[in-house]
């Protein structure tokens, strides 16, 4: 026969660890509900305002940067190429297309836990609106690869996940009446060695 | 019957963990003490610019991106308003303000601001009804931003397209003055 006690543990056990476990699932799979999503580049306008949803504001206060206001611009963040296949630096990529209209912009590429890559001295860490080399229509192409790379070239480290993040200063991208009319660069997978 | 008993055991619990979830996500925000506004006043002490270095430290606040160098200033108004300044107008630089949640109560560029000037008055909204009376010039001078907390902290941040010229930027930044009136 069972006893009240060991239904009583059985509830406080499912309660205990499944609503420590489900927060911190939250915490780490999403930054909130507010994101813009646009050729898989994601940003969260709204991340650092009172406005911001309990998640997001949860994933900041644990997070603790020092992030961007409205007017001083946004991030967009990739993790998955144009095929929806996770980027990893094992892998060349091309960014084709172009960036939304900004006083300036810079294109890094950071292992996914928000470290910095220590890359080999004089390997271009970032690409920025003001280094960039552009086609004869104004669109862009970069490479991104261990390898070095004529035109523009973001390196990447050997191998290993990786995202990649455009920050963009002063963007009418940040204001809600900037978000529809949006073109963001499209990241597609070469040769993986 | 006993399987019932199981079930109704579980379907309690998951009840319990849905509250706990919704607790846990409600009350962080005020419990990490790794948030943005702990680690500010954990820098130095306030009315002074820090520029972050550009790799991790132990303040755990670092420019992630070297061609955004940033620099961060806590900030107090229960002496007095609190005057920002920075001298370069040809830098191209952002600035904001956050309060000790870490929300935004107001951002800018340099593209927006009068002859590309930094000159920012943070005031509650007794200081500006002061200062408007007394000093109506100074408030004229500048952009008053009319804050609800009195503790809070300043970001001004310096764009450097080209990394020749990180010296100048992070001169800008730690010449900046971020001092009571």
């Amino acid at each position: 026969m069972f006893r009240i006690p060991l239904l009583v543990v059985i509830a406080l056990f499912v309660a205990f660890f499944g609503g420590i476990w489900s927060a911190q699932w939250a915490l780490e799979a999403t930054s909130g509900f507010g994101g813009l999503t646009v050729n898989n580049w994601t940003a969260y306008p709204d991340i650092q305002t009172a406005d911001a949803d309990p998640y997001a504001r949860a994933h900041r206060a644990n997070d603790g940067k020092l992030l961007l206001g409205q007017a001083e611009g946004l991030i967009f963040r990739a993790e998955h190429d144009k095929e929806g296949f996770g980027l990893d630096a094992s892998c060349d990529y091309q960014l084709v297309g172009n960036v939304p209209p900004a006083l300036f912009w810079t294109l890094r590429a950071t292992p996914l836990d928000d470290a910095i890559w220590n890359l080999p001295g004089g390997r271009p860490i970032s690409v920025n609106a003001h280094n960039v080399l552009h086609d004869e229509d104004g669109a862009i192409l970069i490479s991104l690869s261990y390898n070095a790379q004529a035109g523009n070239w973001l390196a990447l480290e050997k191998e290993g996940p990786f995202e990649l993040k455009l920050t963009l200063i002063d963007t009418p991208t940040s204001h809600e009446q900037g978000i529809r009319e949006l073109e963001m660069p499209e990241i597609v997978r070469g040769e993986c060695r | 019957m006993k399987w019932l008993y199981i079930g109704l055991a579980v379907l309690t619990g998951l009840l319990g963990a849905a509250l706990l979830h919704i607790l846990i996500i409600l009350v962080l925000p005020y419990n990490t003490g790794s948030d943005a506004w702990s680690k500010v006043v954990s820098i130095g002490e306030p009315f002074e610019f820090y520029a972050l270095a550009n790799q991790d430290n132990p303040t755990e606040l670092f420019n992630e991106d070297i061609n955004i160098q940033t620099a961060v200033c806590p900030y107090d108004l229960e002496e007095g308003p609190v005057l920002i300044v920075a001298d370069d107008p040809t830098t191209m630089w952002t600035f904001a303000t956050y309060d000790t949640e870490s929300n935004e109560v107001f951002s800018m560029s340099a593209r927006s601001a009068i002859n590309g000037e930094v000159n920012f008055l943070i005031v509650t909204k007794a200081q500006l009804l002061t200062l408007r009376r007394e000093e109506p010039d100074l408030v004229n001078e500048t952009i008053a931003i009319e804050v609800d907390d009195i503790e809070g902290y300043v970001i001004l941040r310096s764009i450097v397209p080209s990394l020749s010229a990180l010296a100048e930027a992070r001169n800008f930044l730690t010449n900046a003055s971020c001092a009571r009136l």
